[in-house]
């Protein structure tokens, strides 16, 4: 287990580099988080791309053009408005890696601070911290991001706010729970008797010995965000039609799949699947990337 | 100089509250090492915590001071000990890679700690660090700054610790076992080490162990500590030749010796359960010397002379009622 692995085997390189070059190192052995991030990386880069490849203003509409089949001049057919659908999809990756992004980083910021100090400090802060995140995992997690956004009005910061939300007791109880584990650890004894203060060890020597289940755990909440909010854009609690956000796109062509226009649900529905598909396969191998004795 | 005085330490448990240090008196001469034995649970690990303040709950000071250059510890506010601890005390630990952060390489943690006390940053933490590396003889200094600690072998992790702990120039190092948990052949080594080092800079020296001929080797001074309570203190050479508590002479015939085929004798019984402790002196079940005084109530420390020329002036301390008999 400990055993010293030939030596100390560090080429004298900037940390950031040998970081990088262990990163590189680690997808290499693993296909499937390859697979996942090459996936993710593809959406982010047509995302921000999508105002130079896009071939239509995914805003335009032209009745005249409505309901095309996929085909020349029209990749993937066009929606009841006449809007193109390979320039919706393309502006989409933008919007709903956004909601991704932005609910998973809100979620994870307050939860990570509430499980920290409810685990470190213990007593009624805990309780306080912990039966508060009961009381938000007490409802359904949909029916709940339903009501926020609801409450909140529909619209893209909301909707985000509405997902982060529901997750917050998610991190909050990894966290804890981490903590709770490494904060009798001697080197946070060792840590405060170099002299930091309570706060310093808990920031600094204990929460990144807590962050590797939070990472996966991120990664995989990444995928269900986009999910939530396609959901919620669904039933129009979320971002509102004409806007080009995957699910929005769906709810648009759900009328149509019985009358055989079934590209105007499917490509937008193909996305939400490859972009949740491609968070769950990082988040798989995270774990290996995230730790330093399984490099 | 450090000084303890009837420090007393009681842990309170879903059994109630048991006390682990009974006013106990300890005095670390200046650019000493003073050795502190004892058996596991004796409470000798929680006398360096309690020396910190590291103590978590449910251990707790309930008096007695601790002097360092005449600043009582135990009255500073916790930010005021936050400056004490690292920069003029530092501790290691008997588990060394245990000690280190497992997920930031050496250099974080070195040049941190340098940052914290020193206000070094930079460069200037960077080769600060390399040079401290250097100073506890690791080889390729520079190799290690970038290493994690599963990376390194247990003695090196001891190394890194000491480097971390001398980082800041402290005046006192507290040693709670430094080398039980390495190889024998390692544990040599660190012993060289921390000696060098203590004599290079005059460092005042807690080494607590079990190991007597590892207190021969280094320790000035000696106190031997049984169930919470120093039982006798003295000089090492003066210890070593007339042991005066019966518990010390049993630790002196519990060695192993080379060359002879027999079992150390040993002490018969065990440490006493802090929960059912025995009246009177916690040692009287145990001790070949026992009276029905001994029982009856626990013994105060006495300074004696010793009677040993050898020893001249040296004070020492025993806390039994009979010492006088069977002392050689």
């Amino acid at each position: 287990m400990s055993a010293p692995r030939g030596a100390v085997a560090t080429p004298a390189t900037l940390p950031v580099w040998t970081a990088a070059a262990d990163a590189i190192d680690l997808l290499k052995r693993n296909p499937i988080t390859l697979a996942g991030a090459a996936v993710i990386v593809v959406i982010a880069l047509v995302g921000l791309a999508a105002p130079a490849i896009a071939p239509y203003d995914p805003l335009t509409t032209n009745p005249a053009d409505a309901l095309r089949p996929p085909g020349a001049g029209h990749l993937m057919g066009t929606d009841e408005f006449g809007e193109d659908i390979w320039s919706r999809v393309l502006w989409g990756a933008r919007i709903d890696l956004a909601i991704a992004l932005g609910a998973v980083v809100v979620a994870l910021v307050l939860g990570c601070v509430i499980g920290a100090v409810a685990g470190f400090w213990g007593g009624w802060i805990d309780e306080v911290a912990m039966r508060s995140m009961d009381v938000l995992q007490a409802f359904p997690s949909f029916i709940l991001a339903m009501g926020i956004a609801a409450a909140l009005g529909p619209n893209l910061r909301n909707l985000i706010l509405a997902i982060a939300l529901i997750n917050v007791a998610v991190y909050a109880r990894l966290m804890r729970a981490r903590l709770l584990v490494v904060k009798h650890a001697l080197y946070a004894t060792a840590a405060r008797g170099a002299g930091n203060p309570p706060w310093r060890v808990l920031l600094v020597h204990l929460m990144p010995n807590c962050l590797t289940p939070i990472f996966v755990q991120s990664s995989l909440q990444s995928g269900w965000a986009i999910l939530t909010a396609a959901g919620l854009s669904f039933i129009g609690l979320g971002v509102r039609i004409p806007e080009p956000e995957w699910g929005v796109m769906v709810a648009i062509g759900v009328a149509r799949i019985t009358v055989g226009a079934w590209w105007v649900s499917f490509y937008p529905g193909l996305c939400i699947a490859l972009a949740v598909m491609g968070f769950n396969l990082i988040g798989d191998g995270l774990q290996d990337l995230l730790d330093p004795q399984r490099r | 100089m450090l000084e303890v005085q009837d420090l007393t330490v009681t842990f309170h448990t879903g059994r109630g509250t048991v006390t682990a240090l009974h006013g106990v008196d300890l005095t670390l001469p200046t650019g000493r090492v003073t050795g502190l034995v004892g058996e596991s649970g004796c409470g000798k690990t929680v006398t360096a915590l309690a020396v910190m303040r590291l103590l978590r709950p449910p251990g707790e000071i309930r008096g007695g001071r601790v002097l360092l250059g005449g600043q009582n510890l135990l009255a500073l506010s916790e930010r005021e000990m936050d400056r004490v601890r690292g920069a003029r005390i530092a501790m290691i630990f008997q588990q060394p890679r245990a000690s280190l952060n497992p997920v930031f390489p050496v250099a974080a943690q070195l040049t941190h700690v340098l940052r914290l006390h020193r206000g070094l940053s930079g460069r200037a933490a960077w080769a600060e660090g390399e040079a401290l590396l250097a100073r506890a003889q690791l080889p390729r200094p520079e190799r290690v700054m970038r290493a994690y600690p599963h990376q390194l072998s247990g003695g090196m992790c001891q190394r890194v610790m000491i480097a971390l702990a001398l980082a800041c120039r402290p005046s006192v190092l507290l040693a709670d076992e430094p080398t039980t948990a390495l190889d024998v052949t390692v544990q040599l080594q660190i012993i060289e080490l921390l000696k060098s080092l203590q004599q290079e800079l005059g460092l005042t020296v807690l080494l607590i162990t079990h190991d007597l001929g590892l207190v021969a080797e280094m320790c000035d001074f000696v106190s031997v500590m049984y169930a919470g309570r120093i039982v006798e203190a003295a000089p090492v050479s003066a210890l070593f030749r007339r042991p005066l508590h019966p518990y010390t002479r049993g630790l002196m015939a519990s060695r192993m010796r080379a060359g002879s085929r027999a079992l150390p004798a040993g002490i018969p019984g065990r440490i006493p359960d802090l929960h059912q402790m025995p009246a009177g002196c916690p040692f009287h079940p145990r001790c070949p010397l026992a009276q029905g005084l001994c029982a009856e109530r626990d013994a105060s420390p006495e300074t004696v002379d010793g009677g040993d020329p050898a020893a001249s002036g040296a004070a020492r301390m025993v806390r039994c009622h009979f010492w006088g008999r069977g002392v050689a």
